[in-house]
């Protein structure tokens, strides 16, 4: 009798071992995947961010009243090289696309801007990197969807919690950047 | 006692379940993008453009398959966006149709209803046909829409992709516009000088008639007409997606 509801445990026990490996491996895919895409998303915020220089330049050329958005790009832009956690990229890239998206606005004042070719191929190229960062967060989003559930549901969240995985943060849109900005000139 | 206590934990275990399909079912609504047609090149959902054109766009859409291992110029028009806007509904049919193999790819996708026009690119081809050279030609398309009407318009623009793509992008015209025009043109910043100008060009022209019998003219008339030119034809019969995939690359606007 004894013996008996020893083998039970035991067989309990390797199958649940069984189950934690099989959630480790399905969550260890997972993870890659929005890994991946995460990297997918850094490209195209390096991009963006590496237009911002001549962006600035070509609108200080222009001698604009409102200087203090320089500072303000500054400021989110050294936010931005001091980011190292994936959350505080997703927070120092929402406050330089907040601050681009203001300087853009100012620019709709000075109509000799609109005119100047170097800076609508920058707005050109500012839009399209705008929409490539959004379809790489949709993706980065849905791959994080996929992951949190896993291990956010049952059964596979006691499991996951026992090995230790945490959620990744969604990117949320800011608010009316869900659109790509329009050019017009 | 025994069966109460199974009974209830199968209970537990059947709650817990049932609030997982819940969560899953809870998904974003998906946009309706519809398939692609047979001849996969062109897909006049919109009823815009003439069958003639169809047919043209179809064939040179195979001959540049054909030309540059695989690349696919695709043009697409629609009613409706739907609640999407026009950048979301490209990428999505983009990557649900396949486009390009290698990611050669570009779709050009016009919605009557919003009057959006769209250059999306492929991973493969955003090297060769940037943002800014999308944005002259959703440009120009406006344009040519206003000028010669919405059937030539799309042709042309279709054309000028597939001559980008197969590595002849320097015979494509992109009208420069009006505000750049006033800005720095120098003729119509100097108006007498261009009628300067004309009055000495008409002269050499004359003169070449007088002397040569207008050999020059001629000659500067062929090479400004050859270079507008560009081959098309040939066979093939892959109509249907290559497997490529875009990032959202490309350019939009209205017309």
């Amino acid at each position: 009798m004894k013996n008996k509801s020893l083998v039970i445990m035991l067989g309990i026990i390797v199958l649940l071992a069984f189950y934690i490996v099989g959630v480790q491996r399905g969550l260890v895919n997972l993870s890659e995947d929005v890994n991946a895409s995460w990297g997918d998303v850094e490209i195209q915020y390096q991009r963006r961010a590496d237009l911002i220089p001549n962006i600035v330049e070509t609108v200080k050329a222009q001698a604009i009243k409102e200087q203090e958005i320089f500072t303000e790009i500054a400021d989110a832009r050294s936010k931005l090289a001091g980011a190292a956690t994936v959350e505080d990229k997703i927070n120092a890239n929402a406050e330089v696309s907040s601050a681009l998206s203001r300087l853009l606005m100012i620019t709709e004042n000075y109509p000799e801007l609109k005119q100047n070719q170097a800076f609508q191929d920058l707005r050109i190229e500012l839009e399209g990197t705008e929409n490539r960062i959004a379809v790489a967060r949709k993706n980065y989003n849905d791959k994080v969807n996929t992951y949190n559930k896993k291990i956010k549901v049952f059964p596979t969240n006691a499991a996951a919690n026992l090995l230790g995985y945490e959620p990744f943060p969604y990117i949320e849109a800011e608010a009316g950047a869900e659109k790509a900005p329009e050019v017009k000139f | 006692m025994r069966k109460l206590r199974l009974g209830a934990a199968f209970l537990l275990i059947l709650v817990l379940m049932a609030s997982t399909f819940g969560m899953v079912a809870a998904q974003a609504l998906e946009l309706k993008i519809p398939n692609p047609t047979k001849e996969f090149y062109s897909n006049d959902f919109a009823d815009i453009i003439n069958a003639d054109t169809e047919s043209e766009i179809v064939s040179l859409g195979e001959s540049v398959f054909n030309s540059t291992g695989g690349g696919q110029v695709v043009f697409v028009s629609i009613d409706t966006l739907g609640d999407s806007t026009i950048e979301e509904y490209a990428n999505e049919l983009f990557n649900k149709w396949k486009i390009g193999t290698e990611d050669k790819g570009v779709l050009f996708i016009i919605s009557m209803q919003e009057r959006r026009s769209r250059i999306e690119v492929g991973y493969g081809y955003e090297g060769i046909l940037t943002d800014i050279e999308s944005y002259r030609l959703i440009e120009k398309f406006s344009q040519l829409n206003q000028e010669i009407g919405m059937d030539e318009a799309v042709k042309t623009i279709y054309q000028d992709i597939c001559s980008i793509v197969s590595g002849d992008g320097d015979s494509v015209y992109y009208p420069v516009t009006e505000e750049a025009n006033t800005e720095d043109n120098f003729f119509s910043n100097n108006p007498i000088l261009t009628i300067v100008i004309a009055v000495i060009v008409l002269f050499l022209i004359i003169l070449d008639f007088r002397l040569t019998g207008g050999q020059i003219t001629y000659f500067i008339l062929r090479m400004a007409a050859s270079s507008g030119r560009r081959g098309g034809g040939g066979g093939g019969h892959r109509n249907s997606g290559g497997g490529g995939r875009s990032g959202g690359g490309g350019a939009s606007g209205g017309f």
